[in-house]
């Protein structure tokens, strides 16, 4: 919105508080405050056209054609084969290692399997439990 | 009666380009020079560095044709390489208009406000002239780049959508948006002008 716009719709605002009527040419000045913006942007960019043309060279299309298809294929560096190696490599990595760490989630969630107790481990247990009964002075306390 | 071949389109000729064919290179070539030549021209200093940045981008087209997936949006595929030469181009060369002085600003919008120039026409017309390239100077880059390419340039807006890889409800909004900025500077201008007026 121009300056006069606001200044007019202002001055409206006030008007209309104050009691005053609403003089007769505000719109006719309002729509011409907008013509005469939009003619002058119309007329701006009127002479922007020529302060800001830009034509096209003739044969500037043959030229970058030519200059393409004649420019020498650049030769590829070393690192043009190792970046795709590196690349490749890192990527089985990376899947490796999410695919461990999968796996270990996976694994820990789950219930966990207990392998049968053996004979052995029975006897064991027995036999501990023992020592450290008699150690504690705990079958005397039963006995008794 | 001899049957004329059709005139293959800038599609087919990109698809046959990606495959390496160096006749279709040439004639895509000449179908989209106009456009890339005028993208090249609004984001580098001068009409010098547009052609060598054309040049540039059409010898990264040709090496990289066989990445082109698309061929019906090699229009978009060849502005976007434009876009990154000149980026390589006018980094660290960033100009700014000059600020032209108040005495400038209210001669220039006396010249445009004159509905027929007086005596010394040629001097009008360079007053005026000024005004116009320092507030143009003073848009945005994104606004200006849509301003001159559609009003100047009058590249459609498609056209300006595939130049500057964004949708063409962004061209319109952004062309929209432009000429209320370029009305804003024009009445800071004019304000200016109305103050060294004596």
């Amino acid at each position: 919105m121009t300056r006069d716009k606001e200044t007019d719709r202002a001055l409206d605002v006030a008007r209309s508080a104050l009691g005053e009527p609403v003089p007769a040419d505000l719109a006719a000045r309002a729509t011409k405050a907008v013509l005469a913006e939009a003619q002058l942007v119309e007329r701006v960019l009127g002479v922007a056209r020529e302060t800001h043309a830009a034509p096209v060279p003739a044969g500037v299309a043959e030229r970058a054609a030519r200059a393409a298809l004649t420019a020498p294929v650049p030769t590829p560096g070393w690192w043009r084969v190792a970046l795709p190696i590196a690349w490749r490599a890192a990527v089985g990595v990376n899947f490796v290692g999410a695919s461990v760490l999968a796996w270990v989630l996976v694994r820990g969630d789950g219930p966990r399997e207990h392998a049968p107790r053996s004979a052995v481990d029975n006897l064991v247990d027995a036999e501990t439990s023992a020592v450290l009964s008699r150690a504690l002075g705990l079958d005397a306390e039963v006995s008794r | 009666m001899l049957a004329m071949a059709p005139e293959p389109d800038a599609a087919d000729l990109a698809a046959r380009m990606r495959d390496g064919d160096a006749r279709a290179f040439e004639g895509w070539v000449r179908e989209t020079h106009v456009l890339v030549y005028r993208l090249c021209r609004r984001l580098v200093a001068n009409a010098s560095d547009a052609e060598d940045a054309v040049q540039e981008t059409y010898l990264r087209a040709w090496r990289s044709a066989a990445r082109l997936r698309d061929p019906a949006a090699h229009r978009g595929w060849v502005c976007r390489i434009a876009r990154h030469v000149c980026a390589d181009r006018a980094r660290g060369s960033a100009t700014r208009e000059p600020a032209l002085d108040p005495d400038a600003i209210a001669a220039g919008m006396r010249a445009l406000a004159a509905d027929a120039p007086g005596a010394d026409e040629a001097l009008a017309n360079a007053q005026a002239r000024a005004v116009v390239v320092a507030a143009v100077g003073r848009l945005k880059p994104k606004h200006r780049i849509v301003l001159l390419l559609r009003e100047v340039d009058d590249l459609e807006y498609e056209e300006i959508a595939d130049a500057l890889g964004v949708p063409r409800g962004t061209v319109e909004s952004r062309l929209h948006r432009a000429r209320a900025e370029l009305a804003r500077v024009l009445e800071r201008y004019r304000v200016a002008a109305e103050r060294r007026t004596p």
